[in-house]
C-alpha cells in the first residue's frame, strides 16, 4: 500500500467533510426564510430569537456566516437542542456508543455466522441444505429490516415472551445493582464492573435487535462467500493441490479460504452504511437509545438543530468507515495497489 | 510442516464439550431474569427488593426549573415539588399539601394560609413561610411560564414561620391558583447558595435546576436527569405525608422507585407494557382498547381530560363574517360521528368551550347536527346555492385526531355547499399564518382547528385565551365582543368570592359564544392510562388538574 494511496484518501475525506458541512449551511441557514425560528423552536419568546439571531450571526454577510459555522463546527458547539437546551455533541455523543455496540454485535453475528454458512453452503453444492441456505439468504437479503424487526419483537418478544421486546437493559437491575455507564458500551461496562447479572441481562436485550440488523450483512457474505468459494475451488491450484494429495482440509482452510475470505470482508466493509440505515428502524423498534432513536426522536418533535447533529456525524462516520474499510482492504489484498 | 492428527472421538469430544457450554449460556441468556438467580434468598433481617414502576411518556421532558416550567415536565414536578394546595376538579375540593388551611377575607382580598409544620426540603431545610414567599417571588420577577397566574398578587407578607399572607389587587380564587400545575411549586431558599449564585432570580438557579437538581418536599427525590430518555425518582423518606395515616395524597404501598421513561410512539409503548417492558402507559393505539379490556394482565383507567378540540372561524373574512353561515356551519359538522371515527369514542361531544367535568361546563351548549336547518341558515344568509370560494382550514400536522376530524368536516360541509380545502401545517406556521390575520383577516385561514388546555383551572383559560380581544396570542377567530370581555372579566374576579355569581357571568358570555358562533367546539378528550393489572389505585393517581401526571405516592404496588 503505497503512502500516495493513504494520503491521496485523507485528502478526498477531507473535501469530503467540507462538502457535507457546506451542504448542512445551505439547508439550516440560507434555504430557510427565518432560521432563527427553526433554530429555536416553537413557542420561542422573542428574546429567545434575538439571542439565536446572534448566536447564528444571521445579520451578517453569507461568508461570515459560513466561516462562523465552521468554526463552531471545530470548537464543538453544533448547537442546543431546543426540547431540552442541552448541547447536541453531547447528546449525539452518549448516543454514539449504543449504536457502535449494536452494529458491531450485528457484525460480528453477520460475519461468524454467514461465511461459514456460505462455505458449508459451497462445499454440498447442490444439496438439499445448500438450497434452503441459498433461499433464505435470498429472502434476508430481501426482507426489509423493519418488518424483520416488528415480526421478531411480536412473536418472539412479546408472544414467546423469551427475550426482552425492547431497551438496551432492564430498568430495574440496573437500580438493584447500581450499574453505572463508564464508556457507553453496556457489554464492556458490565465486564469492567464485574456485574454479571447486568452483564446477561444486556446480552439478552442485544441478540435480537443485533440479529434483526444482521440480517442483511449475513445473507450477503453467506451468498457471496459460496460463490466465491465454488469458483475457487473449481481454480486450477486447488486441484493441482487436491491431486498432490494434501488433505482437503488444509486445501480449504489454509490456500481457498484466504481468497474467499478477503471481497467478503471488503463487501461486508461497504454494507455499514446501509446497515447503520437499517439500525436507525431497528433503534426505533427495539427503544435502543442510540443515534437512530435519537434522530428519530427528534424528528418526531421537529427537533432542527439535532437532526442536522445526526447528519453531520453520520456523513463524518460513513465516510470515514469506507476510507477505514478501503485501507483494510488494500493491506489484505496485494494486488490493490492504487 | 508437520500435521498432528486428531482422532475423531477427541473432535467429538471437544464439539460435545462447546454445545454444552452454548447451552449452558443459552439458557442463562435466554431465561427470563428470575430474581432468585440473581439476587440472594431474602431472610428476615434483609429489607425486602425495592419496588419499581416504569411509566412511558409521550414526549421528552422539557426544563427542570419548577418556577418556570411551562410545559411536559409537568409530569413529574408534582412527585418532586408540592404546591399550597392540591386540587380535585371532579369534586370541586382542595386537598391540603403544604398548606394544612387557609381562608380568605369576605371582599376576597386577603388569604391567609398555614404552613404545614414538619415538612422539609429534600436538603433537609424545612418548610416555613418565608420559603413559600421566596419561591413565588422568584416565579413572579422571573414572569416566565405560567407565571401569569400569580397577577392578582400585589404583596406576600410572612408575620411568623408558618403563616403566610397574601395580598391581592383584585379579587380573585388564590386557592384555586396556589393548586396550579405550573408555576405554584416551593422549593429551598438554599438554591443560591447551591448554584453559587448571587439571588434566587440570578440565570444560574436556572442553570442549577435544569442541569437535573432539584430542592422541593414531595414524596420522592429525583435521582436521574436524562431528559430525552429517561428520568427516574426515589421515595424520599422524610416525607410528612408517609407518616400521616390518613393522608388520601398517599399509600403504604407506594413505589420505592418510579422511573419516567420516554418512548414517544404508542405502538412501542404497547409492546414493552404487554412484554414487561414498562408498567404504565401513557397511550397505545386506540383502536386497540377494547382488546385490552379483555386482557386480565391488563387495566384501563379512563378520566375526563380538560384537553378539548376547538375549531375556531374566522368571523372578520367573508363570507364567515356573517353569523348566519357560522350558524349553518356548527349545524353541519357530524359530531357524534366524529368522536367515534377519530378518537374511537374516546371522547365526548363538546357542550361550549369549557370542557366537561370542570366548574363552569354547562350541558345545554352543543350545537344539533342538522344538515336542513343548516341548508336553510345559509340561504337565510343569501348563499342558497353554496359558497362559491374553497375554505380553508388548517390543524397541525402529524395529529391524526385532528387529520381525521378534518376530514370529516370536509365531509360533511360539502353536502350543504361548502367546500374545504384541509392543509395540515407545522404548529409554527399554522400559528404564524393565523397571527396575519389580526392584520389582514383574509390572507389568514378560514377554520383552524386546536387543542386548549387550562393553567389555572377555570373557565377563563379558554374564554379569555381565545376569545377575548386583548389575547391576540391564542384569538384566531379575531373575535371582539366588549360584552362579553366585560362578563368573563368580572367572572374572574367573583370566583374566589361569589361563585354562584361567577357561574351565572361564565354561563351567559358562553351563551353569547353559542349564538355568535366564533368557533365550534368539537369534543372533550377522555384521557386514559394502561397497565399491568396488579398496580392498585392508579384511578386515584390520574388528576386531570395535573395532565399526563401519575402521582406515584398513591399508587399500590402490593405488600
Amino acid at each position: 500500500m503505497s503512502r500516495e494511496y493513504v494520503i491521496k484518501r485523507l485528502l478526498l475525506l477531507v473535501l469530503v467533510v467540507v462538502g457535507v458541512l457546506v451542504i448542512t449551511f445551505v439547508i439550516t441557514r440560507i434555504i430557510p426564510a427565518r432560521p432563527e425560528f427553526l433554530w429555536a423552536g416553537p413557542h420561542a419568546t422573542e428574546e429567545q430569537l434575538k439571542r439565536a439571531r446572534q448566536e447564528l450571526h444571521l445579520d451578517e454577510p453569507i461568508y461570515v456566516q459560513l466561516y462562523y459555522y465552521l468554526l463552531d463546527f471545530f470548537r464543538g458547539n453544533w448547537g442546543v437542542s431546543w426540547r431540552t437546551r442541552t448541547p447536541i455533541l453531547n447528546d449525539l455523543l452518549t448516543a454514539l456508543p449504543a449504536t457502535l455496540e449494536l452494529v458491531i454485535t450485528a457484525f460480528l453475528l453477520a460475519s461468524l455466522i454467514g461465511i461459514p454458512l456460505g462455505i458449508y453452503s459451497a462445499l454440498g453444492y447442490g444439496r438439499l441444505a445448500d438450497q434452503v441456505i441459498r433461499v433464505l439468504t435470498v429472502l434476508g437479503a430481501s426482507i426489509p429490516v423493519f418488518w424483520v424487526a416488528l415480526i421478531f419483537q411480536t412473536v418472539i418478544g412479546v408472544w414467546a415472551g423469551l427475550m426482552p421486546a425492547g431497551k438496551r437493559v432492564d430498568d430495574y437491575l440496573v437500580y438493584v445493582t447500581g450499574f453505572k455507564p463508564i464508556t457507553g458500551f453496556y457489554i464492556l461496562d458490565s465486564i469492567i464492573q464485574g456485574n454479571l447479572p447486568v452483564f446477561i441481562d444486556v446480552l439478552r436485550h442485544i441478540i435480537m435487535p443485533a440479529f434483526v440488523l444482521s440480517i442483511y450483512p449475513l445473507s450477503l457474505s453467506s451468498r457471496m462467500s459460496r460463490s466465491l468459494m465454488i469458483e475457487v475451488l473449481n481454480e486450477n491450484y486447488v486441484r493441482s493441490l487436491e491431486v498432490w494429495g494434501i488433505p482437503r482440509r488444509i486445501v480449504l482452510f489454509k490456500y481457498a479460504l484466504r481468497n474467499v475470505i478477503v471481497p467478503v470482508i471488503a463487501s461486508l466493509g461497504l454494507s455499514f452504511g446501509y446497515t447503520l440505515v437499517g439500525a436507525f428502524m431497528v433503534e426505533l423498534i427495539f427503544v435502543w437509545p442510540g443515534l437512530g432513536y435519537y434522530a428519530g426522536m427528534s424528528l418526531l418533535s421537529y427537533d432542527y438543530p439535532a437532526i442536522i447533529g445526526v447528519v453531520i456525524l453520520v456523513a463524518l462516520f460513513y465516510s470515514l468507515i469506507n476510507l477505514v474499510v478501503d485501507l483494510i482492504h488494500a493491506w489484505l489484498d496485494p494486488r490493490v495497489r492504487l | 510442516m508437520t500435521h498432528v492428527a486428531i482422532s475423531r472421538i477427541y473432535i467429538v469430544v471437544i464439539a460435545l464439550a462447546i454445545i454444552v457450554i452454548a447451552g449452558v449460556i443459552a439458557y442463562y441468556v435466554v431465561s427470563p431474569p428470575g430474581v432468585p438467580t440473581t439476587t440472594p434468598t431474602t431472610s428476615p433481617t434483609t429489607p425486602p427488593p425495592p419496588k419499581m414502576i416504569i411509566y412511558a411518556s409521550l414526549s421528552e421532558m422539557t426544563t427542570a426549573d419548577p418556577s418556570t416550567e411551562f410545559s411536559n415536565s409537568v409530569m413529574w414536578l408534582p412527585l418532586v415539588y408540592e404546591p399550597l394546595l392540591w386540587y380535585n376538579p371532579i369534586t370541586d375540593e382542595f386537598i391540603p399539601a403544604l398548606a394544612t388551611n387557609y381562608s380568605s377575607s369576605e371582599d376576597g382580598l386577603v388569604w391567609t394560609f398555614t404552613i404545614r409544620r414538619g415538612a422539609v426540603f429534600h436538603d433537609g431545610t424545612p418548610v416555613t413561610s418565608h420559603a413559600v414567599k421566596s419561591s413565588i417571588e422568584r416565579t413572579i420577577a422571573l414572569g416566565q411560564g405560567a407565571a401569569f397566574i400569580w397577577d392578582p398578587v400585589e404583596s406576600i407578607e410572612t408575620p411568623d414561620n408558618y403563616t403566610v399572607v397574601f395580598r391581592l389587587k383584585y379579587p380573585a380564587a388564590l386557592d384555586k391558583i396556589a393548586a396550579t400545575a405550573y408555576a405554584a411549586y416551593i422549593f429551598s431558599p438554599k438554591v443560591v447558595e447551591y448554584a453559587g449564585a448571587s439571588n434566587l432570580t440570578d440565570p444560574k438557579v436556572a442553570d442549577w435546576f435544569n442541569s437535573g437538581n432539584e430542592a422541593g418536599s414531595g414524596p420522592y427525590k429525583m435521582i436521574k436527569w436524562d431528559p430525552e430518555n429517561e428520568v427516574v425518582f426515589e421515595k424520599f423518606t422524610d416525607w410528612w405525608g408517609w407518616k400521616l395515616p390518613d393522608y388520601p395524597m398517599k399509600s403504604d404501598n407506594a413505589p420505592d422507585v418510579f422511573k419516567i421513561r420516554i418512548i414517544k410512539d404508542a405502538v412501542t409503548q404497547e409492546t414493552l407494557l404487554l412484554s414487561g417492558g414498562i408498567d404504565i402507559a401513557m397511550y397505545v393505539p386506540l383502536e386497540n382498547i377494547e382488546q385490552h379490556q379483555k386482557n386480565p394482565n391488563l387495566q384501563v383507567v379512563f378520566k375526563p381530560s380538560f384537553q378539548n378540540l376547538i375549531m375556531l372561524i374566522n368571523v372578520k373574512k367573508p363570507p364567515l363574517d356573517n353569523v348566519l353561515v357560522r350558524r349553518a356551519i356548527a349545524h353541519a359538522v357530524p359530531y357524534e360521528d366524529i368522536v367515534t371515527v377519530a378518537r374511537s369514542g374516546l371522547a365526548r361531544v363538546a357542550s361550549g368551550p369549557v370542557p366537561y367535568g370542570m366548574w363552569g361546563h354547562f350541558d345545554n351548549l352543543t350545537f344539533k347536527y342538522n344538515l336542513s336547518l343548516a341548508r336553510e341558515l345559509l340561504t337565510q344568509a343569501g348563499y342558497p346555492s353554496g359558497i362559491d370560494r374553497k375554505l380553508i382550514l388548517t390543524y397541525t400536522a402529524g395529529d391524526i385526531y385532528e387529520a381525521r376530524t378534518a376530514e370529516l368536516i370536509k365531509a360533511s360541509l360539502a353536502q350543504i355547499g361548502i367546500e374545504v380545502e384541509i392543509r395540515p401545517l407545522s404548529w409554527e406556521e399554522q400559528w404564524a399564518l393565523a397571527q396575519r390575520g389580526w392584520e389582514d383577516p383574509n390572507v389568514a385561514q378560514d377554520f383552524l382547528v386546536f387543542y386548549w388546555w387550562p393553567d389555572v383551572v377555570s373557565p377563563f383559560t379558554y374564554l379569555y385565551n381565545m376569545f377575548h380581544n386583548a389575547s391576540k396570542i391564542f384569538n384566531l377567530c379575531y373575535y371582539e365582543n366588549p360584552e362579553f370581555n366585560a362578563l368573563i372579566e368580572e367572572a374572574v374576579t367573583l370566583e374566589g368570592v361569589d361563585e354562584a355569581r361567577a357561574l351565572q357571568l361564565y354561563y351567559k358570555a358562553q351563551k353569547i359564544l353559542y349564538d355568535d358562533v366564533p368557533a365550534v367546539p368539537l369534543w372533550d378528550m377522555i384521557d386514559l392510562r394502561i397497565a399491568r393489572a396488579g398496580i392498585r389505585n392508579l384511578d386515584k393517581a390520574i388528576n386531570p388538574a395535573y395532565p399526563t401526571v401519575v402521582f406515584a405516592q398513591v399508587l399500590d404496588v402490593g405488600g
